[in-house]
């Protein structure tokens, strides 16, 4: 194997279709060199609609990608997911304590993860992610049970599963173009990487990732994932609902968006008008700012209150110190923090990219999920080079346990 | 009204009198049908009538019309069916015969309804039925529910208009939500409502016309029903009324039913009925056309009737159009010969066409986004009116679509 490989992170978006290629060496460290993204065509509400279009924008993204990189060929791609097909559960995995000494030993461990783990799906769907939940010794969090004497022992599981034709639906888009795909990633988990500190995951945090096609989150609470959820809602919602409110074409839409969307009120004047293409050509007309602004907010809201329904009981202010963190091309809206503060009940703040991501134009919230595959990447490589060195049982389990969060 | 009421006498069903010269007809079914009806204003117009249908005997009572039945008194003992559906389908199934002498010897029926409760979504898909199977052009209008009426009104709705579509020529849903876009500050829900029978009445009045007024393009009872050639698709309709032809027609662009959701965007067959004053002629017809074929895409098919009237100052235009999607696919279904024609007047017809029609050719322009599997696409399931999410699955969350636009099912009213 050589020491220089490039591995790829493909995100199928609604509205585009990102590729970054990172370049790992020796699996230390990760460097991007290589990014193509092409609109995207076929794909609705996260979700593949023509998949021979959807073939073709993701063909062009890779070749660009490749392109820009040198010229070389990614060995094999880790491909976030996303899609109202996606759903999740929680089970947990109670054990007594074997060990006469009460000492927590691997075979417990080993038992009630087996238990937490285990599902009944129905035969149409698989298993995305199983996301491990802190284990507890008589109720305490403990971080590494091993060696700890106590008397039960717990352990829960946040599996994520999907409908298994779309996800193979998904993978064989990849597949055509005879590049593997490594691992499927749910885009939630990727964007939350990218955004929140390990520090924000502990305190409890909510990361909502407000795509053109889909809104992707995910709670964390006691450093782990709690639940992940997408609502396929997203920005393209806005826009339609501009141009049906305001008889304008998608283009125009799209651009009263960008240009007087807001997620809060700022139009004081109820007569306040502007122009729809703004060049002073013959047959611009205009419309109403206070409109554009009421529609906007609706949706925003909307959004928000409904992901709150979404995670019930789950969510809970006092539970999530470190609050909402936004990202995703949405969350650019002016405004939109506030929203988020006022239906979540805690501060809510868009998320920015870490410091080592250098190009500017990879720093915008459009990209975390893109950004977030390739740390996962790096951690996930790591880890498996890791497991493969170590001699522990235990070590390899954990480190296939930790699979992706810390 | 007496407690003690004989089930089996029914005080309130008249033998309708055999009036052979009745062509048109207008019935109310259930309650907001019956009340939108009553409300109408189509005095003077000779040759329509309007009947309603109840489950209800007191709101029967209460309406000023003339003719009207009461169905279902033996099950719900004149009381109602009390917003169930399916009880309202067990009266309508009992009382098909009945029904169906409604629209006996009538070339042309309005069935008009409130759909989402136990009566008129349940009775209207009969009494359209019966209707066509007298050999009337069957046009319903109804409304929907409003978001905030709760998931389970609305499904009813949705079902109530899903039968529908099967048995009307044309369906023309209008959304009780967007209703609430056109209100002005200050109104109150029962001006809002309003005007949806003013919606209805200017359709009425403007098919009426059509008919039995004369003018430079005529169009008769066969023309009509050549548009309606296939059921189950989504329809268009609108209006507007202005000093030209050529303003009425670029107005129609503003009119407020483009809100509907329900409305298709697009149309395979356009009916267009102008109403104009004494010197409405043919080349003002020619001129419009060009502007119509520009809203409305250049495949669509069009048939252009256009009527003088001394007294009008203005020009009224009314398009009622047809989508066929979804529907493509099935055979037209086979429709018995008109009950009566009009008589037509003599008419400049247009060099190379015929009769009132200005036949297009028709291509099928826009491919589908999604390739949908031809027998899953039963009539009018695919939504159009969603916009880009047309020809998406629904986006259910608590009984409500989140991919109709959020200010639209929340009743915000747009500043304009």
């Amino acid at each position: 194997m050589s020491s220089n490989r490039y591995i790829g992170a493909i995100e199928m978006g609604t509205s585009k279709v990102n590729v970054l290629i990172g370049q790992f060496e020796l699996s230390k460290s990760l460097h991007i060199v290589g990014f193509g993204e092409c609109q995207s065509h076929g794909i609705m509400k996260g979700s593949v609609v023509d998949a021979k279009r959807a073939g073709e924008a993701v063909h062009a993204a890779i070749a660009a990608a490749e392109k820009v990189a040198g010229d070389i060929r990614m060995e094999a791609v880790y491909l976030a997911q996303t899609g109202a097909h996606l759903d999740g559960f929680y089970n947990a995995g109670v054990s007594s304590i074997s060990a006469t000494d009460g000492r927590v030993r691997s075979g417990d461990i080993e038992r009630v993860w087996a238990l937490a783990k285990a599902k009944n799906l129905p035969e149409d769907r698989s298993v995305v992610h199983q996301l491990r939940r802190p284990f507890r010794v008589d109720g305490q969090i403990v971080r590494d049970p091993e060696g700890i004497v106590g008397e039960k022992l717990e352990v829960g599981c946040w599996t994520v599963h999907g409908q298994t034709a779309r996800l193979r639906d998904n993978i064989n888009i990849i597949q055509d173009f005879q590049i593997s795909v490594r691992n499927l990633v749910v885009s939630s988990l990727a964007s939350a990487r990218v955004v929140t500190s390990p520090l924000d995951r502990q305190q409890g945090v909510l990361v909502l990732d407000i795509g053109a096609g889909t809104t992707d989150f995910v709670l964390y609470r006691d450093g782990a994932v709690l639940v992940t959820g997408v609502l396929p809602v997203g920005g393209v919602h806005l826009t339609n609902d501009l141009s049906l409110g305001l008889s304008l074409g998608e283009g125009e839409a799209e651009l009263m968006k960008i240009r007087h969307g807001r997620a809060t009120f700022a139009a004081r004047d109820r007569g306040e008008k502007v122009w729809v293409d703004g060049s002073l050509s013959l047959g611009d007309r205009q419309v109403s700012r206070m409109a554009i602004e009421q529609i906007i907010t609706a949706r925003v809201r909307e959004i928000f209150e409904v992901v709150l329904k979404k995670l019930g009981n789950a969510f809970s202010p006092e539970t999530t110190g470190a609050g909402v963190v936004l990202t995703g091309g949405t969350a650019k809206l002016d405004g939109i923090a506030d929203v988020a503060t006022a239906v979540f009940g805690v501060p809510a703040r868009v998320g920015e990219a870490p410091a080592w991501v250098e190009k500017q134009e990879l720093r915008d919230p459009r990209h975390s999920t893109g950004l977030g595959l390739l740390e996962y990447i790096l951690m996930h490589e790591r880890e498996l080079a890791g497991a493969r060195r170590s001699r522990s049982g235990l070590g390899g389990i954990l480190g296939t346990l930790f699979g992706g969060k810390k | 009204m007496s407690v003690a009421m004989n089930p089996r006498e029914l005080p309130l069903v008249h033998k309708l009198p055999e009036d052979r010269r009745v062509s048109i007809k207008v019935i109310g079914v259930g309650n907001a049908g019956a009340a939108m009806v009553g409300r109408m204003e189509l005095e003077g117009l000779e040759r329509v009538e309007r009947v309603i249908v109840n489950t209800d005997e007191r709101a029967l009572e209460a309406s000023p019309l003339a003719g009207k039945v009461l169905v279902g008194a033996k099950k719900t003992r004149g009381l109602g069916t009390g917003g169930d559906p399916e009880l309202g389908a067990e009266i309508a199934e009992s009382e098909r015969e009945l029904l169906g002498n409604l629209s006996k010897g009538c070339s042309l029926v309005f069935v008009v309804a409130g759909l989402g409760g136990g009566t008129g979504g349940s009775l209207s898909p009969v009494v359209a039925e019966e209707a066509a199977r007298n050999g009337a052009v069957v046009l319903g209008f109804v409304t929907t529910p409003f978001t905030f009426e709760g998931g389970r009104r609305a499904k009813q709705a949705e079902e109530s208009l899903f039968a529908l579509r099967k048995k009307c020529d044309a369906v023309i849903p209008l959304a009780n939500d967007a209703l609430l876009q056109m209100a002005a500050s200050g109104e109150g829900i029962a001006e809002t409502l309003a005007r949806s029978d003013d919606w209805i009445t200017r359709g009425v009045r403007s098919l009426w016309a059509m008919l039995f007024r004369t003018g430079p393009l005529v169009i008769d009872f066969a023309a009509l029903r050549a548009v309606f050639q296939m059921r189950g698709g989504r329809t268009i309709y609108g209006f507007a009324n202005a000093a030209t032809l050529n303003g009425a027609v670029e107005a129609l662009g503003n009119c407020p039913l483009a809100l509907m959701p329900e409305f298709a965007k697009r149309a395979d067959r356009l009916l267009v009925n102008i109403r104009g004053g004494g010197d409405l002629s043919l080349a003002d017809v020619n001129g419009a056309m060009e502007l119509l074929l520009t809203q409305f895409g250049r495949d669509v098919h069009v048939t252009v009737g256009a009527v003088t009237e001394e007294a009008r100052e203005d020009v009224e235009v009314v398009v009622l159009g047809v989508s066929d999607l979804g529907a493509k696919a099935r055979a037209a279904v086979a429709k018995p010969t008109p009950a009566r024609q009009a008589a037509a007047a003599p008419k400049e017809t247009l060099p190379g066409t015929g009769g009132g029609r200005l036949p297009t050719k028709r291509a099928r322009g826009g491919a589908a986004l999604v390739s949908v599997n031809q027998g899953e696409l039963e009539f009018g399931e695919v939504d159009e009116g969603r916009g880009f999410f047309e020809k998406t699955d629904k986006n259910l969350f608590e009984g409500e679509d989140l991919d109709v636009p959020t200010f639209l099912r929340r009743g915000v009213k747009l500043a304009q």
